[in-house]
């Protein structure tokens, strides 16, 4: 009888509180997607400083100048040995 | 008394069945159509817009990405001061009052007024907590490298049901992989109104489509890209495409094409713009085509290297046609090593003769001329090789040096990859994985197409074609230290029936390091003005990338 009673009591005190649980649960959702905007928007910004355009740009901006000399250390392996 | 107690017992017995048998057609038969009433009555049904999958490159940097944007809508039945809002609106949106004020004036619900609005756009026309108006996120396509590969990606328009479609490139070929599968989720709330839950029946990731991933190099691209723009302005050139492959594997690392269309506001654009020429527009190769008839030659043991020819001390006659070379300029018993050095038309119409018709068209099949290479890209075209019984004999000399014949850039390149691999053909692809919505990778193995020419003929066609670039029309040009196997390209445009010799398609096609080639590479320029000849044109532009991506993939001068 007791174990009734108390089961009971809890059922009313969990439905209680999950009766107001929506509105927690959707402001939740709300500030999870404003996240997930915000993400979204500066993944945005960074794929744009991160593009090759924006860094050619930027560095003739910056008066950097492309190298024009291939200058190389080693020479590559006779034929015979590469195969 | 014993009847009245059975009648109770029956009357209540059928009560129960009568019970039993409504819950049964509430709970059983009617129980879908009740679910839906009910979802109706508590909750609210939610379109989960399907987000398209990306696009990368093979640094797997997105070249096509996702943004989110905001659609905004209005219920004019919610306004009362139209002519306010509408003022508001169309200066905040930039757009005409007199539009937006018809939009408001609509005896309807729910009226779009606009779509790509930022968020903080969005967020400035929130503030002013306008009634009857709302707004509703949507994905639409954004592009870091701005107009980068346009051709070769394609774009996303509407369908005839208002929703996302790709067209062209690979948006269009690869539609179905892409886009989402739109989903619906259900918001419930009480009798209030206020939600109680947060959402049901959602799964958002069968919505998102998936992700490809390029063989394209970013960086190659962008090479490519800036020196042929330079390249077309330099020359005067109506137009030009650029294409590198990876010959080992048929990796598509750069596909290019102008004049190309802005990804963004492609409806600005002439619809002729859409198409992508490397693999939609014919053209006559021209001497390009060459290699292609030497090796068929070459591999069926009818000339060696060494071979004189004893037709090419002048012009040769083919069912009453002169056939001339392109400078009237003749080598006596010119061998076909100095054939292809001097871009003799005189001595191909030679090496096309020895072949004959039936290994002249059993060869370029083998090397898929006349057919389609299988490119993933929307709007491949190929024009079919004529049957062996309807060529003339001066159709199989013309061919023998690449006039006569519409092929696309694309043919070419993968026919001539064959020569660069060993004689090995490598079906071209430019997508090299698929990346499914929960981040499982499946790679796309390259295939093998055929193998058109031994590698004994492959190893010596290579050395003819290094010869050719280093003593050719074109060995100014050349990058002093690397072994690089190429030809030129001069192919008159043939307009109403006649070839007009001052219009022409330079071109030239090559590769590199020509012992163990990482790429291998065609430049076409279109009706160059600065000068006609490939050898003036295209060839420097294609020394030029091969310089640089020498440097790029670190190989060192060999000679």
């Amino acid at each position: 009888m007791f174990l009734i009673i108390a089961l009971s009591l809890m059922r009313v005190i969990v439905s209680n509180n999950l009766s107001t649980a929506g509105i927690t649960l959707l402001k939740l959702e709300n500030r999870l997607n404003s996240y997930k905007i915000e993400n979204t928007n500066l993944r945005e910004r960074l794929l744009n400083f991160t593009s090759l355009s924006y860094i050619s740009s930027e560095s003739s901006q910056l008066g950097f100048v492309k190298n024009k000399t291939n200058f190389t250390l080693t020479k590559p392996l006779p034929l015979a040995i590469k195969q | 008394m014993i009847w009245r107690y059975r009648l109770t017992l029956i009357i209540l017995l059928l009560t129960f069945c009568l019970v039993v048998a409504r819950l049964f057609y509430w709970q059983v038969v009617k129980a879908s159509e009740l679910s839906l009433l009910g979802q109706s009555q508590y909750g609210k049904i939610i379109k989960v817009l399907p987000q398209r999958g990306e696009i990368k490159t093979s640094d797997n940097f997105p070249i096509v990405a996702n943004k989110i944007s905001y659609l905004i809508f209005s219920n004019p039945k919610e306004i009362k001061d139209k002519n306010k809002i509408s003022l508001l609106l169309s200066k905040i949106l930039n757009t005409k009052e007199s539009s937006m004020s018809a939009q408001l004036f609509l005896d309807r619900f729910w009226v779009p007024l606009k779509t790509g609005l930022t968020t903080k756009e969005k967020e400035n026309i929130e503030k002013l907590s306008l009634p009857g108006i709302g707004f509703e996120k949507q994905f639409t396509r954004y592009y870091p490298e701005a107009s980068m590969a346009a051709h070769l990606l394609g774009f996303v328009g509407k369908d005839e049901a208002g929703q996302d479609k790709g067209y062209f490139g690979i948006e269009g070929y690869y539609d179905r992989l892409l886009k989402g599968k739109g989903g619906i989720a259900v918001q419930i709330h009480d009798a209030l109104g206020r939600p109680i839950l947060s959402r049901t029946n959602q799964n958002s990731k069968e919505t998102k489509g998936s992700n490809l991933i390029l063989n394209i190099n970013r960086s190659i691209q962008f090479i490519v890209e800036e020196k042929l723009k330079k390249g077309i302005e330099q020359y005067g050139a109506s137009g030009g495409l650029v294409g590198v492959m990876d010959p080992k594997t048929g990796n598509i690392l750069a596909l290019s094409s102008f004049p190309a269309f802005s990804l963004l506001d492609f409806q600005d654009y002439e619809q002729r713009l859409y198409k992508n020429p490397f693999i939609s527009n014919l053209y006559e190769p021209g001497s390009t085509f060459k290699p292609l008839v030497m090796s068929a030659a070459l591999n069926s043991k009818l000339v060696t290297p060494q071979t004189k020819c004893p037709v090419c001390a002048g012009p040769i006659s083919v069912s009453g046609f002169d056939i001339r070379t392109w400078n009237n300029k003749y080598f006596k018993d010119n061998n076909m090593v100095g054939i292809i050095q001097h871009s003799d038309n005189v001595g191909m119409v030679f090496v096309a003769q020895k072949l004959g018709v039936d290994k002249m068209v059993s060869y370029l099949s083998a090397f898929g001329i006349g057919d389609l290479t299988g490119i993933d890209l929307q709007g491949e075209v190929s024009q079919p090789l004529p049957p062996k019984d309807s060529w003339y004999p001066v159709d199989l000399a013309t061919k023998g040096f690449g006039q006569g014949i519409s092929i696309t850039a694309i043919e070419l390149l993968s026919a001539t990859s064959a020569i660069a691999n060993k004689g090995v053909r490598m079906e071209p692809h430019v997508v090299g994985a698929v990346e499914d919505p929960n981040g499982k990778i499946s790679k796309i193995p390259p295939k093998v197409l055929g193998k058109p020419i031994s590698q004994e003929t492959a190893k010596i066609m290579t050395e003819i074609l290094v010869n050719a670039v280093n003593k050719g029309e074109a060995s100014w040009a050349k990058i002093p230290g690397y072994r690089i196997a190429g030809k030129t390209g001069t192919a008159s445009i043939p307009v109403k029936g006649r070839y007009d010799v001052n219009q022409t398609i330079a071109s030239f096609i090559g590769f590199a390091p020509a012992d163990n080639p990482k790429f291998v590479m065609v430049v076409i320029l279109d009706r160059p003005t600065a000068s006609i000849y490939g050898a003036e044109t295209a060839a420097p532009i294609f020394f030029d990338i091969a310089r640089d991506l020498m440097l790029y993939f670190g190989i060192a001068p060999s000679e």
